[in-house]
């Protein structure tokens, strides 16, 4: 064996150029900068702080607010303690995260279909979207939508109503072409294979509208005149329809056709002599949705005490459901009988929840209810309370008998009759609206471009491979597209849900009370800077966190199901 | 030039001391056993061809030879210089074995010429006439003088294998390590790395080669090593080696490889 | 069997058979119109909705843009966008930084894109002669629009307000200014004529058009009402609303009865602002001609408006005054060797006229010590729908007119340092490497940008005074934060991605750490870190301006982004790249800085400008902290009282400033990608 030579003498002694002790070496070095350039820092921030008498601490979270909030639920008044105002900034936080994220993913989902689309225009737009939208700031989009947008509202006595208010009239012989277009479907389409069928069909349906409107339209004023021009128009249509029908169809599709124009015909003539005037039902339309600068109202939706008893047969409905998803699949695959499940299960869900809609419903309501009238309780029937409007809102949950109410908002007006306000409704503050608005268009881009490159990424060749051996669209799109492509989608879309939820904090710069907001307020009163920001930090981690989490579950769940 | 370079390297050891001396080298991959005492001794100008069905540990040892990866017990000395954690050992020593992959792992960012010059300017510190030109003789040594401008992505595989060679070969080393330089090459171009090999071996260069080509072996090695199961099972040379052999595996290898 | 087969298809082509066109619908415009707009019934109705959007989307931001906004706003403000209030005394440092940057990015262009066409050259030849053509061709063809003044000595009521007539108006007039007056006939003819008087107006002759607008609404409302209520399609509800509204509408006035508009002689007289000397008068009857005054020099005028006898209103029709901005500022301190103030020019009132941007410094003329109210910017409101030709003489000539002179200068180097590049490389550029010279220099002009960035904007030293950083704003601050965030992070997020690879469980910690967390809150809140945490940690550092501050977030916040991406990129390079370097004998850094990293940067360019295009939209949030960049300066802007709430003008401008930047990069990054130096340059010859 040869003996080991260095290769030269070295001041150095050999155990500092083992790598492994230069490593742990290197690595103490670090910690120990590391750990003086904090202390420092924190030093520094003490010192000052102690000089200010403003020692970080949590217990001035317990010291009263003494400042109002714009979005806060009923018990929040100015007198609660920071904590609590947080706790209120936190909920308005996760109320526009968690809507926020569903419709971003709607929306972003429907554009990035659009940007995969053949029409190049609809392809075009989308692409103007998409770009618009990712190359400007956020920020400045939320001032558009909050400062442009919602203060270009009208005033609330104006405010814009959806449906629009009014007595909507409902014709019958709206009913009529209904009726018409049913009963050819029915007697027509067995026959019609061919292509000259098809018209007479069409030419058909579309004459006996034409006919059935000239006469009612043109002819009330000159009933029962023969020789008026709207008349001959509404008889030469119907012959017309008369010959072409006879000479295009032959055999036994001569005398159904015969029926139908005939029938025509004969509404035509009905209109015509005014046996079926412009009769119809009227039905009153109350607005569902008021928009105004003031905010938006929507339809109340309140869960009664019969709620929990309707929930549960919901919830069995849906658990039969899955049991039979589960079992008919099952038998299908073993035996190779196809079972409509999906029909089975729907019926289940639709059956239990109807029938627990009634069933909770028979229990009937007391005649007499024991009110609060001036300061006194006394007994007063139902009927008469609820006109007076005395019941409280515990006892309007107590006294019906459906499982949720749904009310639309009530106008409120003052004495001269100007809207001034609603009840019962649903109130969403403008600053809400335009944060979500904001934040859901803005990601939405992001998203859309997401979905695309996803669905793009999976390779032509793999539908190829699908079509071949037999699938259907359906079938390629869910058993072979989706799958590769949420691959590709999800690690992306995770990122672009942590943005959303960090994004919300710009709620600040339109004065939504979010928990970034509220955090901020706190700090310039209290003087806590160092307590409040960590807060914070803390606050948007956790929520970075638990997306992630989620995600990643949803994530390797597809890593699994696509292996 | 070369030649006498490597001469030169040579003289500096006596002629019956080997250059690479591995004693029960031993290696895990976390569990795995992937070297099992291994010893070795290669004496300058030694040609060794190291056979083996995959995963048998040979590419590991011989990366364990440039410290590529560490083993974990026994004794490697190279150049009378022994692989431990001491950091200037592994540089000495590196310096002195240039390596060749079976990826070719040319930098693609950068040029032919950069590729072979980076290392003796940055490591060897010789000043870029010197490194271009020895890079530009290198290069006529493989036979592809006129790609020097060119990019790797640029070349065939042969041509980037040649050029993998010319750039260990610029560090002057008085070891070169071949880890399957021909595996990842199309048939065609097999030859001409081969060729160059050959001629590296003719001009008097140590040579520790893994690979599968049994022609090569035959013809230029002087001792051909197999391995199974991370230990040397059989050694000797290629006229014993292919028609001697007595170990079954080796038989076995043999009669399935040949 | 198989004879009768063979029997059956015996066609022999003896011929060959001819090529023949494709049908129609196969190829060209009318296929492509078939296969991508109307390919089914869906598409078609999609192509037919997608069109009426773009048709709405167009009609409304036009009728919007020409009859409506006030880009005075955007024109009036232009220095505020772009530098925000920065030191007059330092423009032409801007002004030199910008045809530098323009300089590189023609010199870049030179050395990594296609040469320039012969068309491209053509066409900028072409728009820059637009730009300086069409201005002098609006205002020769198209006349500014005038004014409506009202004179008269009944005071007029609306709502709660009660308003008179001036007397007497000061205006700005320059020498040659031809100012005419007439008594507006076809104007007040009545209300209906009166509803339409859209131009610049004093108030009161817009409260007469609203109070006629107002009334004529009105009576359509009462006659909408009265047939709601006679038809059968109202709730019970709206019923009871609608009488109840019915019961409010007091009827209105007829405006030109009531005030006898136009029924009786003005006495016009024309002053000197200075001395109030009078220069012409005249009296001005119903149905009479037009008075028309030359004006002898630059200046303030008065135009003096009586009606000498009877009781009533006239409405003027005038032209020559236009309305006028007031400015008024602290004009920079020159400061001498050492700081100290050499002259201090003090208090600047300015009086700009908005048409042709004239900017008098003459005070204000006065009356016995009372200043005279002259047609200020807010009163003399453009009202009303505008014309094609009001639009083009006020917005769209003036636009071209001020961008003209910046856009041929900014040309002119970007073509200086294209020609720069071509020289070089004909001179200098091996023939191996044909551009060589020109990549080398453009790569060093683009490293030192930034430093001359800085160095200009800031100053150094007595040749360049340094200027005060909360003065920088607007595009120029949006700017150098983003510079000053890509360039700060980059070190520290390679350092960052190096050290959360690294093999030290420590450092690999700490740099994940670091990473984990600034990734997982919000941007906004390490600004407010850095604006209220940073001066905390030593005093001396609450003396640090805001945009420092800023930076120093910026820095902060992107660094570990960066990191991400690099992390990326360093993983995506094979391991056999290290090994080859360790088998040459590189070290472990010469590994990083000549192996790896350079290879994972130019896989990451991509990500890189994708993340800096984010950062550039990000600045906008040093806004919420009280810089005044882009985002700041803009909502400064729409608080002044001369141009309160014309955000939409001001954010629109601002929103296609962010977008074309933003857009220029990710240009440049796709281009960069498809030319395939991300690509590990396995093409790059």
């Amino acid at each position: 064996m040869s003996a080991i030579s260095q290769p030269s003498r070295s001041i150095i002694p050999a155990f500092l150029r083992d790598s492994r002790v230069l490593q742990v070496i290197g690595q103490i070095i670090f910690l120990i900068l590391l750990v003086l350039a904090l202390s420092q820092l924190v030093a520094g921030v003490n010192e000052q702080l102690q000089a200010k008498n403003l020692t970080p601490n949590f217990s001035f979270l317990n010291n009263p607010a003494g400042f109002d909030i714009g979005e806060k639920p009923d018990w929040y008044t100015r007198d609660n303690t920071y904590l609590e105002a947080f706790i209120v900034g936190v909920t308005n936080t996760l109320r526009v995260v968690s809507v926020g994220l569903v419709a971003t993913t709607l929306l972003g989902i429907l554009f990035g279909i659009f940007l995969l689309s053949n029409n190049w225009l609809l392809r075009t737009i989308s692409r103007a979207y998409v770009e618009i939208l990712r190359n400007t700031p956020l920020l400045v989009q939320l001032f558009a939508w909050y400062f442009i947008v919602m203060f270009s509202l009208p005033q609330i006595r104006d405010a814009i109503a959806f449906p629009q208010e009014g007595r909507a009239f409902i014709a019958v012989r709206l009913l009529l072409y209904v009726v018409v277009y049913f009963a050819m479907r029915r007697y027509v389409r067995p026959f019609s294979v061919d292509a000259p069928r098809r018209i007479a069909l069409t030419y058909g349906t579309i004459t006996t509208i034409v006919a059935a409107e000239l006469a009612f339209h043109f002819l009330p004023e000159s009933y029962g005149d023969l020789t008026n021009v709207s008349f001959l128009a509404y008889a030469a249509v119907s012959i017309v329809g008369f010959v072409v029908a006879w000479f295009y169809l032959h055999g036994n599709l001569r005398w159904p056709i015969l029926g139908v124009v005939g029938g025509q015909f004969l509404a035509g003539l009905l209109f015509y002599f005014g046996v079926l005037p412009n009769s119809g039902f009227r039905l009153d339309v109350y607005p569902a949705i008021y928009i105004s600068i003031r905010g938006f109202a929507f339809p109340e939706i309140l869960p009664t005490n019969r709620f929990v008893a309707w929930a549960v047969f919901v919830t069995v409905g849906l658990v039969l459901a899955g049991i039979m998803w589960g079992y008919f699949g099952r038998i299908t695959e073993t035996t190779g009988r196809v079972i409509p499940r999906g029909r089975y299960a729907l019926l289940a869900i639709i059956g239990f929840t109807v029938a627990g809609w009634l069933l909770v419903g028979i229990e009937p309501l007391p005649t007499q209810v024991p009110v609060d009238q001036d300061g006194t309780i006394v007994l007063m029937p139902l009927e008469e309370a609820r006109t007076q409007d005395l019941l409280s809102a515990e006892d309007v949950r107590l006294y019906s008998t459906q499982p949720i109410l749904l009310t639309l908002p009530q106008e409120r007006r003052n004495r001269g009759g100007v809207l001034t306000g609603f009840n019962n409704a649903t109130q969403i503050s403008p600053e809400y609206m335009a944060l979500l608005l904001g934040l859901v268009i803005y990601t939405s881009a992001f998203i859309a471009e997401i979905v695309r490159a996803g669905i793009q990424a999976v390779p032509r060749g793999q539908i190829e491979a699908a079509r071949s051996i037999g699938l259907s669209t359906a079938q390629t799109l869910n058993m072979i597209v989706l799958p590769q492509a949420l691959r590709v989608i999800i690690p992306p879309l995770t990122n672009q849900y942590l943005n959303l939820a960090k994004n919300s904090s710009l709620a600040l710069a339109i004065a939504f009370a979010d928990m970034f907001q509220i955090m901020t307020t706190t700090m310039n009163q209290s003087g806590q800077s160092v307590t409040g920001i960590t807060i914070i930090m803390i606050g948007y981690l956790t929520m970075s966190l638990v997306i992630s989490l989620v995600m990643n579950l949803v994530n390797s769940r597809f890593q699994l199901v696509t292996r | 030039m070369s030649e006498s370079l490597v001469e030169q390297g040579a003289v500096t050891q006596m002629a019956d001391e080997p250059i690479i001396f591995c004693q029960n080298v031993n290696k895990w991959f976390g569990e795995f056993h992937v070297l099992r005492d291994v010893s070795l001794e290669v004496m300058p100008k030694e040609v060794v061809v190291i056979l083996g069905p995959s995963g048998s540990g040979k590419s590991t040892f011989i990366r364990c030879i440039n410290r590529l990866e560490e083993h974990q017990e026994g004794q490697i000395i190279v150049d009378g210089m022994e692989l431990t954690h001491d950091v200037r050992n592994i540089a000495a020593i590196r310096r002195e074995i240039g390596m060749v992959f079976q990826q070719f792992n040319l930098f693609p960012h950068k040029t032919v010429l950069e590729n072979i010059t980076l290392g003796p300017m940055k490591v060897r510190h010789w000043p870029r006439d010197r490194a271009e030109a020895k890079a530009q003789e290198l290069l006529n040594r493989v036979g592809i003088p006129e790609q020097a401008a060119k990019y790797p992505g640029q070349l065939s595989g042969g041509q980037q294998q040649r050029v993998a060679i010319a750039r260990a070969l610029a560090m002057e080393p008085k070891i070169m390590l071949f880890d399957e330089p021909t595996s990842a090459l199309d048939p065609e171009m097999i030859k001409e790395v081969l060729d160059v090999m050959k001629e590296l071996a003719r001009s008097g260069m140590t040579m520790l080669v893994v690979t599968h080509e049994m022609g090569f072996a035959r013809e230029v090695a002087d001792r051909v090593i197999f391995f199974d199961h991370g230990r040397i099972v059989e050694q000797g040379t290629p006229d014993y080696f292919f028609e001697e052999a007595q170990h079954e595996r080796t038989k076995l290898f043999l009669s399935q490889i040949l | 069997m198989a004879a009768s087969n063979q029997s059956k298809h015996n066609i022999v082509y003896f011929e060959e058979p001819p090529t023949k066109a494709p049908p129609l619908l196969a190829v060209g415009p009318l296929a492509w119109i078939r296969d991508n707009l109307f390919s089914s019934w869906l598409d078609a109705i999609l192509t037919f909705l997608g069109i009426a959007f773009i048709i709405a989307i167009i009609t409304t931001f036009l009728q919007w843009s020409i009859g409506d906004a006030n880009w005075f706003a955007v024109l009036f403000n232009m220095r505020q966008f772009m530098v925000g209030r920065l030191e007059v005394l330092a423009e032409w440092r801007v002004a030199v930084l910008v045809l530098i940057v323009a300089f590189a990015s023609g010199l870049a262009w030179a050395a990594w894109s296609a040469r320039i066409s012969r068309m491209v050259i053509v066409a900028t030849a072409v728009i820059i002669a637009l730009i300086f053509v069409i201005p002098p061709i609006i205002s020769a063809v198209v006349p500014l629009p005038g004014a409506y003044l009202v004179a008269g000595n009944q005071s007029v009521s609306a709502g709660s307000l009660t308003q008179v007539a001036q007397d007497q108006l000061a205006f700005v007039g320059r020498s040659g200014d031809k100012v005419t007056f007439r008594i507006a006939d076809e104007i007040a003819v009545n209300d209906q004529s009166l509803e339409n008087l859209f131009s610049f107006s004093d108030n009161l002759a817009n409260t007469l058009r609203a109070t006629a607008a107002t009334g004529l609404a009105t009576h359509v409302r009462i006659d909408e009402i009265n047939a709601l209520l006679a038809s059968e399609d109202l709730t019970e509800r709206q019923r009871t609303n609608l009488e109840n509204e019915l019961g409010r509408i007091e009827p209105p006035l007829t405006v030109t009865e009531t005030y006898s508009i136009n029924q009786l002689p003005v006495l016009v007289r024309v002053l000197e602002g200075a001395t109030l000397e009078p220069l012409a008068e005249a009296t001005l009857e119903p149905g009479g001609d037009v008075f028309s005054v030359t004006l002898p020099s630059d200046g303030w005028y008065v135009v003096e408006k009586t009606m000498a006898e009877g009781e009533g209103l006239a409405i003027l029709d005038t032209t020559g005054i236009y309305p006028i901005l007031h400015r008024s500022f602290t004009r920079g301190e020159e400061l001498g060797e050492g700081g100290e103030v050499v002259s201090e020019a003090g208090r600047v009132e300015q009086f700009v006229r908005m048409t042709d941007n004239y900017v008098l410094e003459a005070p204000q003329p006065s009356n016995n010590g009372t200043d005279i109210p002259y047609s200020t910017i807010i009163e003399f409101k453009y009202r009303g729908l505008r014309p094609l030709g009001d639009y083009l003489s006020l917005f769209f000539g003036p636009l071209l007119a001020m961008l003209s002179t910046p856009v041929l200068v900014i040309v002119i180097a970007i073509a200086l340092g294209y020609t720069a590049g071509l020289l070089a490389d004909s001179l200098f550029s091996p023939a191996e490497k044909p551009r060589k010279a020109s990549q080398q220099s453009a790569t060093w002009l683009l490293i030192a940008t930034p430093a001359l960035m800085f160095i200009l904007v800031a100053g150094v030293g007595d040749i360049l005074p340094l200027t005060d950083p909360r003065r920088w704003g607007g595009l120029l601050l949006t700017m150098m934060l983003t510079v000053v965030g890509i360039i700060g992070s980059f070190p520290i997020g390679v350092l960052l991605a190096l050290g959360r690879r690294s093999s030290l469980p420590v450092v690999k910690l700490v740099c994940t750490l670091y990473i984990e967390l600034v990734r997982g809150v919000p941007f906004i809140s390490v600004l407010f870190m850095g604006a209220l945490l940073l001066p905390l940690t030593n005093p001396a550092l609450s003396e640090v301006p805001g945009a420092y501050r800023a930076m120093i977030a910026t820095i902060i916040f992107s660094a570990a982004y960066l990191a991400e991406n690099v992390r990326g990129g360093l993983q995506s390079i094979p391991p056999g790249q290290e090994e080859a370097a360790k088998a040459i004998g590189l070290n472990g850094l010469q590994t990083i800085m000549f192996i790896t990293l350079p290879q994972a940067l130019r896989a990451v360019i991509p990500a890189l400008v994708g993340m800096f295009i984010g950062l550039f939209k990000d600045t906008s949030l040093v806004a919420i902290v009280g810089l005044i960049d882009l985002t700041g300066i803009t909502n400064a802007v729409v608080a002044q009282t001369e141009f309160l709430g014309d955000r939409r003008e001001a954010f629109l401008f601002i929103s296609i400033i962010y977008f074309v930047f933003s857009y220029v990069m990710s240009y440049v990054s796709r281009r960069i990608e498809a030319s395939g130096a991300g690509a590990a340059m396995a093409k790059r010859i």
